[in-house]
């Protein structure tokens, strides 16, 4: 009964409601997409990569290196020899090793060159490895493999033929047409930058690099030294024994055939996250202060009320209300108005979420894998509906003590 | 429930006031009010008349235990209401009395159907009392109120807000009865209308509490409705003096 006359009070002011209740909409939308985006980035940016013991790359930054060779942003200032990869392989202690080469790219996305250990050893995620949609590995010079959102995003089958471009622009001045590849594989989604990727092998990007006379010779079999990997951006190594990383590391480090570099991911991962953790603080912070702002206004709306609710007040008491029940109503009140923008938000947070998939995929590698309803989201309702009440106190105090001194007055 | 009991132990009169002393402000002395005893019969209906401020409104809160006063006792069919606590006159006033204000009776923004279910929602025994419950607003009760006081039915889901003004006064009348009270509480109902209005709305009020053996303390300024009741008392002669030896018009609270 007590809500039926909340809920028709509520009504009855339809303009300061619908108003306060926008407020909260809009900062419980903030508090939701802030917390959402936080988990989701976390998610996926710890799913990136997962097996990997070492990177190694030219000496710059460890977190340079990190963003260039897994997270595909950035690029390197330096390559390695090929030969390293050559002695990195051959190390008792690698397992295996994945060479990544980078600076081309096809309709904005990035053109990977590797090989075949790629698909075998590089795992994502809880330790998975990559698996083919349909097609396989690349066996011929001109010949990729797409991963799930290239395919999806420029629509790709197997066979189509797509050209490549140097540097890694949208759009590029410096196609190499006259060596289009043919589509051999597509990759399984995985929500990492994997599926925003064009791999090729090694010989492939060397041979795009050549001019036109020398690709022929290449081709022909007069110079195919020319095919040759004589450079790469970074290697990924993985290790027969966890236990021998920092002893590998120091070598690399110290390496006299060619500047290496060698980092720990799971370090520069964390060190990464560091460095997000405090705009994502920050977010937090200004998100739930945007709601102590709307609550303030609801405190207000409901206090604004009260002069005009004196004669429903004495009402109240003289049907037997104690000024408990009244104060509850203020109460009662306040929880609908903000619990029905918490389920406004939720919503409205999840739309934004499916529409914008895609284009917070593609501009910002940030991949949504859960729904927006999650531990976290009851965590953030129930914070809300505390704060709520706690806003709710002051007028709810003013209904009861109006209550309390109400009388009957014909005027 | 003892205040239950208590009223049917002892149910010689609707209200008894004994040596009744209200102060609105403990340290201002001209502002008491000390009332003479007085007694208000089973269904008897008493006409209070006096001017603004004659303590009019005060009596009235007193009697629903809207306020307290200072020492005194106030029984209400055997139940001194002055010794109950505050959740128990509430719960009193819930059972036990009804209103019919010129303002102060139906919340604005509810049905009619809903204002009579708030009223029963904050009774208690409903059995005993022969009151409607929350799911029996449609009861018999109430139908026959609507057809005593020549109210469609389908004001019932009319807001409360939307209603003319001779509307308003019959539900008014409406949702007091329709909670089956012992003791009316009337305030000057009748100001908002003409002559004629006034006697169908005095006609209506008197014969529906005849007709469910109501006790009625109404008041007014407006001696002409006089010739409505049997019993009729001048405020002035309900006031006995105060210790400063003049009789109490107290203009700033009360009515």
């Amino acid at each position: 009964m007590l809500a039926e006359v909340a809920w028709n009070s509520l009504l009855n002011r339809k303009k300061t409601v619908v108003l306060t209740f926008l407020s909260l909409l809009v900062s419980i939308s903030v508090l939701i997409s802030v917390e959402y985006i936080r988990v989701q980035a976390k998610d996926s940016f710890n799913r990136t990569v997962s097996g990997v013991d070492l990177i190694v790359g030219a000496p710059s930054g460890e977190l340079n290196l990190l963003l260039y060779s897994v997270f595909r942003m950035g690029s390197s200032t330096n390559n390695i020899k090929y030969e390293s990869l050559q002695v990195l392989e051959q190390d008792e202690n690698v397992a295996w090793a994945i060479p990544i080469s980078l600076g081309d790219s096809h309709k904005g996305f990035r053109v990977v060159g590797t090989n075949g250990n790629y698909f075998t050893h590089f795992k994502y995620g809880n330790a998975r490895a990559l698996s083919f949609d349909a097609g396989g590995t690349f066996d011929g010079l001109f010949e990729t493999v797409l991963g799930a959102e290239v395919a999806k995003r420029l629509n790709y089958q197997l066979g189509d033929e797509i050209i490549i471009a140097h540097g890694i622009g949208r759009t590029s001045f410096q196609q190499h047409d006259k060596t289009p590849f043919t589509i051999v594989g597509i990759l399984e989604p995985t929500g990492t930058p994997v599926d925003k990727t064009v791999h090729v092998s090694l010989e492939a990007i060397e041979a795009i690099h050549l001019a036109p006379g020398q690709l022929v010779s290449a081709l022909n079999g007069r110079a195919p030294q020319l095919l040759e990997p004589k450079q790469i951006t970074s290697v990924l190594l993985g290790l027969n024994s966890k236990f021998t990383t920092f002893g590998l590391q120091r070598q690399i480090n110290n390496y006299e055939g060619d500047r290496l570099m060698a980092v720990l991911p799971g370090v520069a991962m964390a060190r990464l996250w560091e460095l997000m953790a405090n705009v994502e603080n920050m977010l937090r912070i200004i998100g739930f202060l945007v709601l102590i702002a709307s609550l303030f206004g609801l405190a207000t709306m409901l206090l604004a009320t009260m002069n005009e609710r004196k004669a429903e007040i004495a009402v109240l008491r003289i049907l037997g209300a104690s000024p408990a029940t009244v104060m509850s109503l203020i109460l009662i009140e306040a929880l609908a108005i903000s619990v029905l923008a918490l389920i406004s938000s939720t919503a409205l947070v999840s739309v934004l979420a499916v529409t914008m998939e895609g284009w917070l995929s593609e501009n910002y590698g940030l991949f949504l894998s859960r729904s927006v309803i999650g531990s976290e989201l009851f965590v953030l309702a129930g914070l809300i509906i505390i704060a709520t009440l706690i806003a709710a106190v002051i007028p709810a105090i003013e209904a009861y003590q109006r209550a309390l001194h109400s009388q009957l007055s014909a005027k | 429930m003892s205040s239950q009991n208590q009223a049917e132990q002892d149910t010689q009169y609707a209200v008894e006031m004994r040596n009744v002393v209200h102060n609105y402000h403990k340290q201002d002395q001209s502002s008491v009010f000390v009332f003479s005893d007085w007694q208000l019969n089973i269904a008897e209906q008493v006409f209070l008349y006096g001017n603004s401020g004659s303590g009019k409104s005060t009596i009235l809160n007193l009697l629903s235990g809207i306020l307290q006063p200072e020492s005194g006792s106030i029984s209400l069919f055997g139940t001194d209401i002055v010794t109950l606590s505050h959740r128990a006159r509430d719960r009193f006033r819930a059972n036990n009395i009804g209103v019919v204000f010129q303002q102060f009776n139906l919340i604005e923004y509810l049905s009619v159907a809903q204002n009579i279910k708030l009223a029963a929602h904050f009774k208690t025994n409903k059995e005993r009392t022969g009151a409607i419950t929350t799911s029996e607003v449609k009861s018999e009760s109430v139908q026959e109120l609507l057809e005593q006081l020549k109210l469609d039915k389908s004001v019932m889901h009319r807001k409360v807000s939307e209603l003319s003004v001779g509307q308003r006064q019959r539900v008014a009348i409406l949702r007091a009865f329709a909670n089956s009270p012992s003791l009316l509480l009337v305030d000057e109902p009748t100001s908002a209308l003409d002559a004629s209005a006034r006697d169908a709305f005095m006609d209506m009020l008197l014969n529906t509490s005849e007709s469910h053996a109501t006790a009625i303390v109404f008041v007014s300024h407006d001696e002409a409705l006089k010739g409505h009741f049997a019993r009729h008392l001048a405020m002035n002669s309900l006031l006995s003096q105060d210790a400063s030896g003049a009789t109490q018009r107290d203009n700033n609270y009360a009515g």
